[in-house]
């Protein structure tokens, strides 16, 4: 691995990323401005939550968010959070190699002692501390949401926590799976259609899952299906099931991207 | 005895299959050999295969047929330490564009893997002075962008230089120290293999010359065996003051008699340069 190219991705990709992790942020900051409302109205919105949580099998429903740490998990599940994990991965994987194919960027750092399997490698590092940041933004998030309204001794930070690394799994196989477009990608427009309908893909098969009550194992073949807040929320337990599907399919798409960039006839 | 070239290509064969054109050969058996100490010119018009070569050269793409040896053995896939022993310049390029000059000479040195004991020399040689290094590469000139190039491909000292265009966008005064460098780096002991459409640099340094065209190598020759074939400009002031330009083939008699006996004012004789090289293939692909 290169630690200079991982910089260098993670210097490209710094924009994307930062917005990447501005919008987990901004959405606990609005939830928790929402917050005060709710004590007066759940008493209304409390059934229409219920009859809501009836029709869709939804876990976003499956917790109280008429509490402090249910209310406090939406920037966990919010769709803006969800596709911040998308967005974050395509920012750090599509730009190279995909990008850069026939632009030159990417002969010219192959024709370095860098070899196409430690180019792979060295974006491969470079997603871990964009997944670890970006898993911990929801729980900054949360807790920014929490501490406009007070209400921050209330949460449960360790199990918040549990979340966040969930979160974090679910960011490195979407990288993962970036990486894996991005090597087999004739080109970045190319690479950046792929991914998008994988990840379009997913996330309708995912609101399918939910909406029809017989399809609920649907989820299951989509990231979206291992990644379980209010589960871990209710149970206080890290889903280690969920973590381990995550991470060794991150790792088969990694593996996969390697083979498959070594295996190129073009760079 | 001769010693190993540093690169040996032989019969390079790469063929494109594109939507709705179908198969396009791209390189069509090209043998090329570069040795120590040799600046090797390898020319071609606009889509001849130059490029395509170069990338073959450091397994940025796969041929179909051929081999290449490099420093003597066969070109290793799986291992990139050989690459450290190259420097390898490229056209523009806006990868890097967001990045200083510093910041991008250190990349490149991370990624050579080699320390960069040449930097100094060669930025003071194309005169990029330390402001403009800090400066970001998308606010750089394009001559400044192709020294700072230049440089990274120059700094870590390597065996063998592949040089794709370098001069383009230098002024007349980088680009002649630019060719100081390259003979310097030649007097070491460093193959070079030189792709340029600018002719004069290329008769000023190169040892030998490869012409291709359409993907086939059409001439391989020493450049002084070139000079003696390549034919004579030949500008003739004529009796009624008319100045006539004629090219001549090199050590022809006949044609020496005939100039004569037009019983001309004045002559003036002079190589007519490798730019005929390339009117004759475009008077071999009209006809």
């Amino acid at each position: 691995m290169s630690a200079a190219l991982t910089r260098f991705a993670l210097w490209r990709a710094r924009r994307g990323c930062a917005l990447a992790l501005l919008l987990p942020l901004l959405v606990g900051l609005v939830n928790g401005l929402a917050y005060p409302g709710w004590s007066r109205e759940r008493e209304v919105l409390r059934p229409v939550v219920q009859r809501l949580s009836g029709w869709l099998r939804s876990d976003v429903i499956n917790v109280d968010i008429f509490t402090p740490e249910g209310a406090f998990l939406i920037p966990f599940q919010h769709p803006l959070t969800l596709l911040a994990a998308a967005l974050a991965a395509a920012t750090l994987m599509l730009q190279l190699p995909a990008a850069e194919r026939g632009r030159g960027g990417l002969e010219i750092l192959l024709s370095t002692a860098l070899t196409r399997r430690r180019l792979v490698a060295s974006l491969a590092l470079a997603l871990v501390p964009v997944a670890l940041l970006l898993g911990h933004a929801p729980l900054f998030g949360s807790v920014l949401g929490a501490l406009c309204v007070g209400e921050a001794q209330h949460l449960p930070l360790g199990t918040y926590w549990l979340v966040a690394l969930n979160y974090a799994a679910l960011v490195c196989w979407f990288g993962c799976l970036a990486l894996r477009v991005s090597v087999a990608a004739r080109d970045g427009a190319r690479a950046m259609r792929i991914y998008a309908l994988c990840a379009g893909v997913a996330m309708l098969l995912d609101f399918i899952s939910h909406a029809v009550r017989h399809l609920e194992w649907v989820r299951l073949a989509t990231p979206y299906g291992w990644y379980e807040p209010s589960v871990i929320l209710r149970t206080g337990s890290a889903q280690p099931l969920s973590l381990t599907v995550l991470l060794v399919s991150s790792a088969l798409l990694l593996l996969d991207a390697l083979r498959h960039q070594d295996s190129r006839r073009s760079a | 005895m001769l010693e190993a070239p540093l690169l040996d290509a032989q019969q390079l064969c790469v063929a494109f299959r594109g939507a709705g054109v179908g198969t396009r050969v791209a390189l069509d058996a090209v043998s090329l050999q570069v040795r120590a100490g040799e600046i090797h010119a390898f020319l071609g018009p606009n889509g001849a295969g130059k490029t395509t070569t170069l990338r073959v050269l450091l397994d940025l793409l796969r041929p179909h047929s051929g081999s290449v040896h490099l420093f003597g053995a066969p070109l290793q896939r799986k291992s990139g330490t050989w690459r450290a022993r190259i420097g390898f310049l490229r056209g523009e390029c806006g990868a890097f564009h967001d990045l200083s000059g510093t910041a991008f000479l250190r990349l490149m040195a991370a990624m050579q893997q080699r320390a960069p004991v040449r930097r100094d020399e060669v930025l003071h040689a194309l005169r990029v002075n330390e402001r403009t290094l800090a400066l970001p590469l998308s606010a750089c000139s394009s001559g400044m962008r192709q020294a700072v190039f230049i440089t990274a491909a120059l700094q870590h000292d390597p065996e063998l230089l592949l040089l794709d265009e370098p001069t383009n966008a230098l002024d007349p005064l980088v680009r002649m120290a630019f060719l100081e460098l390259l003979c310097a780096a030649r007097e070491r002991g460093c193959g070079v293999l030189l792709c340029s459409h600018v002719m004069d640099e290329v008769e000023r340094v190169a040892d030998t010359v490869t012409l291709i065209h359409h993907g086939r190598v059409r001439l391989c020759a020493a450049m002084a065996e070139l000079r003696l074939r390549l034919p004579r400009r030949v500008r003739v002031l004529g009796e009624d003051g008319r100045e006539h330009t004629r090219l001549l083939p090199c050590a022809d008699a006949a044609a020496l008699r005939a100039l004569a006996a037009e019983e001309p004012r004045d002559v003036l004789i002079e190589d007519a340069g490798l730019d005929t090289l390339f009117q004759e293939l475009d008077g071999e692909a009209s006809s």
